[in-house]
């Protein structure tokens, strides 16, 4: 493709402008300020329009004033066809029209069309190989540095601009910066929580777990219900003890015993009485007493009158009766009984002692035996008051009284049976007090089991919010992963690239750039070598020289070797595409710029626009006899005035 | 008869832990439980029902007991508990054992468990969540018709049910659930997130306080009032008590959207709508690429559960792979897009990351 004219209607400070290039060589020649970058721009925008971000800007800062007059037309050739291209900046960045002078007509798929004519190249493709310009430093190390930079970018990503080692470097630093945020042990921390809830779990539904606090509960309050009842019951019994006793010692009866003595007593004392009843009842039982008594007072009598008739008493005081009855007497007895005075005597007065005894004898008897009766009589009645509420004292009450006696006899035995039974109350009342204990201390158990249970829900429910928010940390740590794992892929895939790149373009680079080192140094210089680690150096005559020791001159030519092996290397070998010098040769000296426009005159077949502000260029090639187009551009006037070919 | 039904308190909670704000948000479950408790008191309530997970877990007696003096305060209002699903009834809960104030009762017995309060006219039909197994409202209102059906005479019959149980709606639409909850004057169940009203006078109260954003709306309790005469609703209304809402907002940023301004929108939205409630912010849209968006600014002064930038960076890689085709970031976009057809998220994500690294480390800077 070569560029055949241009026409600037306006853009930045250039308007109504136009030019003609020819195909080989131009230079274009214009002081600081005269508007040779506007120009270079300009071509670049008629080429590619306004695409990329930085274009944009550019876009903006490049309207004229006159905003309908932005834009202009360029024409160039390309198999044989001349082409127009035709943008109205002030309609669109990017709109352009493509007419076919050829054919006369508009270029069918223009945009494809435009492409091919550009080898494919991009806008920034256009910037960073076809437009070259010097390197930024001036000063010698910085040189050094930057030509490096460049060789090691070219080499590793296939653009100078573009620093894999960079590009790199930052993404371990994001990497870096993401993996501190990373909670490292939240993954084994959730493992290791998740287990002791777990083991909690498992511990609690043990069956010795279960709250069976209810359950005993209600045990002990049975058991406390029936102690209560039983006390009850055995208090009424005590207090019916306590009755039955009273009635017995009221009554002053200690135990059966006693009231058989006391029964056994008063039968006696019955017998007794029924006995003097008897006794006092018999029939005569005061005649024989009297009849004694008189026969004994006769017997006396007769004694004392037998006295008197023996004159053993004085007569005179006893009288006649008793002599006169002493006498018959007296002669009965010796009559009868042929017992003379004394022993008759004796036998009256014995008689009638014994008999007088006697009487005295049974009448006391029979006075005891009253005493005894009344005595008797006395004592039963009150017994009998007392135990059969009837005071007479007959078979009838002594029944009732022996009934009664039953009936303490029956109360005996029934408080001794009440009395075993309290005992076994008693008995009762201990086992069931023991039982009382053990519930209560099964209790205690439950409760401090429960206890035990409380205080581990309560770890189990931290474990469990520990568990919630290692949860939300892994989920967290997920995302931060899967942003590291990108960055991981992104730094791995430029690695890779920048070794593909290395040993596919990078080797071709350095092979061209040698190539042209050699001959734009009048070979000085035969090849470069870049080594594995970027470490440059360049061959002269077989001596490998440190890229940091040669002059900047040549650094400024090894730079320009860059530029065309890279421009070459994206038309594919080839020299298809015009090379634009953006002021590339001013630090050149007068020898170095000689070698170095004769070997471009001679080996590019490309159009070459030489943007400068020197007038050496132009120089050299007329004293080489190179034929060239001048154009002047000068910051007064927007026209041009084309000085011919030398 | 006055009543409140309230459901799914989860006692306990601690929602949102990890943030500064998390702790606010704990109190305030309980605030919003005590605020329920003294609006039982206020509207002069009967009965209040509980249907299930009081708490977020087994219930200790500390935690009972403090559940309990707040019950105990309500000496007219007869209190019905029954355990659902965080806090379920196990052989080893500690509520076995615990004694309530006698105006609360705590449904702890397997099965259907009849509750009467003759002074209401009313008997509550009330079953508790165990391990054994979840009461659903169709078994429970089987049960009561085997066991209970015709032997009722209070005008006013209640069912409390932890939950719905699956095949619900189902139920529903054949037309038996209906038959079934039409023996009762208000079925109350719990066990869900958000609130529902079934139909046959059934509701589903929802949690009492959100804590995620998978409990968006309104959240709060129902106040009734039953008939006791005729047992019919002749007041029924929905009251909003949750201390905070969690909500979603969706921002579309451009490329001229810088970080001040969208802080500035953000905080405008979230003024609006209440700095009380929980937020999460979502951003979506294309960002000039050197900008990183963050929320960490707001962060003091509202409650962000969570921030997710779906922004993409405005790289437009099929423009720049056709800018670079002979360099590392053509060779780069095209490896990646040759590895990876279908563009995963990781994938997109390396292409980000690596054009990127590129283009700000290009230039020698």
């Amino acid at each position: 493709m070569k560029l055949l004219d241009i026409h600037i209607r306006g853009f930045g400070k250039l308007h109504d402008l136009s030019m003609t290039f020819d195909p080989d060589i131009n230079i274009i020649y214009g002081k600081n300020e005269a508007g040779k970058s506007t120009l270079h721009t300009f071509l670049g925008a008629m080429l590619f329009g306004f695409k990329s971000r930085s274009g944009r800007l550019l876009y903006e800062s490049l309207a004229p004033w006159k905003a309908k007059q932005y834009g202009g037309s360029l024409r160039f050739s390309f198999e044989d066809h001349i082409y127009r291209i035709e943008r109205d900046f002030s309609k669109a960045p990017d709109d352009f029209f493509l007419m076919d002078e050829t054919e006369g007509v508009p270029a069918p798929q223009p945009e494809l069309l435009l492409q091919r004519a550009l080898n494919g190249l991009s806008e920034t493709g256009f910037m960073n190989t076809i437009s070259i310009g010097q390197l930024k430093t001036a000063a010698d190390s910085g040189m050094a540095e930057e030509l490096k930079r460049y060789i090691t970018n070219l080499n590793t990503t296939g653009s100078i601009d573009l620093s894999a080692s960079a590009a790199i470097d930052y993404l371990h630093a994001q990497k870096r910066r993401i993996e501190e945020r990373l909670q490292p042990d939240a993954a084994k921390n959730y493992a290791r929580t998740l287990s002791e809830i777990k083991k909690l779990e498992e511990e609690l539904s043990a069956p010795e777990n279960d709250n069976r606090i209810g359950e005993f509960s209600g045990l002990r309050a049975e058991v406390k219900n029936d102690i209560l009842l039983l006390k009850e019951q055995k208090e009424a019994l005590v207090s019916q003890i306590e009755k039955g006793k009273t009635v017995l010692s009221e009554n002053h009866f200690t135990d059966e015993a006693s009231i058989h003595a006391y029964e056994k007593e008063t039968q006696e004392v019955y017998a007794d009485y029924c006995r003097s009843e008897r006794v006092l009842k018999r029939r005569g039982r005061l005649i024989v007493p009297l009849l004694f008594l008189l026969l004994g007072m006769g017997s006396a009598f007769s004694a004392v009158c037998m006295l008197v008739y023996q004159d053993l008493y004085p007569r005179a005081h006893a009288g006649d009766l008793f002599s006169n009855v002493g006498a018959v007497l007296s002669g009965r007895f010796e009559g009868v009984l042929g017992l003379s005075f004394f022993p008759a005597f004796l036998l009256l007065s014995g008689l009638a002692l014994f008999l007088l005894l006697a009487a005295i004898v049974l009448l006391l008897n029979g006075r005891h035996h009253k005493k005894i009766f009344q005595n008797t009589e006395r004592l039963l009645s009150e017994i009998l008051r007392a135990h059969a509420g009837d005071p007479q004292v007959n078979e009838e009450t002594m029944k009732l009284f022996a009934e009664r006696m039953q009936g303490f006899v029956k109360l005996c035995g029934t408080l001794a049976a009440q009395e075993s039974q309290l005992a076994s109350m008693n008995e009762t009342l201990l086992s069931l007090g023991e039982r009382q204990q053990g519930v209560q201390e099964q209790l205690a158990a439950q409760e401090r089991q429960q206890h035990q249970v409380e205080q581990k829900l309560t770890e189990l429910n931290n474990y469990k919010n520990q568990a919630e928010e290692l949860r939300r940390a892994i989920a967290d740590n997920q995302a931060l992963k899967a942003e590291a794992d990108a960055i991981a892929i992104a730094s791995e895939t430029l690695t890779a690239l920048g070794k593909t790149i290395q040993s596919s373009i990078g080797t071709y680079l350095n092979a061209e750039a040698g190539r042209l080192i050699s001959g734009i140094t009048g070979g000085i210089y035969q090849s470069l070598d870049a080594g594995e680690d970027m470490d440059i150096r360049l061959n002269a005559d077989g001596r490998m020289i440190p890229l940091g020791s040669v002059s900047s001159g040549t650094m400024d030519q090894i730079y320009l070797a860059l530029r065309l092996a890279a421009a070459r290397l994206i038309e594919g070998g080839e020299d298809i595409l015009p090379l634009l010098f953006d002021d590339s040769f001013a630090l050149y000296d007068d020898d170095r710029l000689q070698h170095t426009l004769v070997f471009l005159t001679k080996t590019c077949k490309s159009q070459l626009l030489i943007f400068t502000c020197h007038s050496r260029e132009a120089e050299i090639l007329t004293k080489n006899g190179t034929p060239y187009n001048m154009i002047c551009l000068s910051p007064k006037t927007t026209t041009f005035s084309a000085v011919g070919t030398a | 008869m006055r009543f409140i039904h309230v459901s799914d308190v989860r006692l306990g909670l601690n929602p949102d832990s990890e943030k500064k704000w998390g702790r606010q948000r704990a109190k305030e479950l309980k605030t919003t439980f005590k605020r329920v408790v003294d609006k039982v008191s206020e509207e002069g309530c009967d009965l209040l029902l509980i249907s299930g997970s009081l708490f977020s877990h087994q219930p200790v007696s500390a935690e009972l007991a403090e559940v309990n003096r707040m019950l105990a305060a309500l000496p007219g209002t007869e209190v019905v508990i029954i355990a659902g699903r965080s806090d379920m009834l196990r052989r080893n809960a500690p509520v076995r054992s615990f004694c309530f104030a006698p105006n609360v009762h705590y449904v702890s017995e397997p099965g259907l468990t009849e509750l009467k309060f003759p002074a209401l006219n009313t008997t509550v039909y009330a079953a508790s969540r165990t391990e054994t197994g979840a009461e659903s409202v169709t078994k429970l209102s089987e049960e009561y018709r085997n066991r209970f059906a015709g032997k009722e005479n209070a005008a006013i019959r209640i069912l409390l049910a932890p939950e719905c149980g699956s095949g619900c709606g189902a139920a529903l639409s054949d037309g038996s659930l209906k038959e079934l909850l039409s023996a009762f004057s208000y079925t109350a169940i719990g066990g869900t997130e958000r609130r529902e009203l079934i139909p046959e006078r059934a509701v589903c109260a929802g949690t009492v306080e959100p804590v995620s954003m998978g409990e968006p709306g309104e959240h709060g309790i129902y106040l009734g009032d039953l008939s006791p005469a005729s047992g019919r609703m002749i007041g029924f209304s929905f009251l909003p008590i949750a201390a905070a809402s969690y909500i979603p907002l969706l921002i579309n940023v451009t490329e001229d959207t810088d970080t001040a301004s969208l802080m500035k929108l953000l905080a405008g939205e979230m003024d609006k709508r209440g700095r009380n409630n929980v937020y999460r912010l979502r951003l979506s849209g294309k960002r000039r690429p050197e900008t990183e968006f963050s929320a960490q600014l707001l962060e003091d002064t509202y409650r962000i559960e969570e921030f997710v930038d779906e922004t993409e960076p405005q790289y437009d890689f099929s423009a720049l792979f056709a800018e670079h085709p002979q360099d590392m970031i053509g060779f780069y976009i095209s490896r990646l897009m040759k590895q990876d057809e279908e563009m995963s998220e990781i994938g997109k994500k390396a292409m980000y990351y690596g054009i990127h690294a590129l283009l700000k480390t290009a230039g020698g800077k």
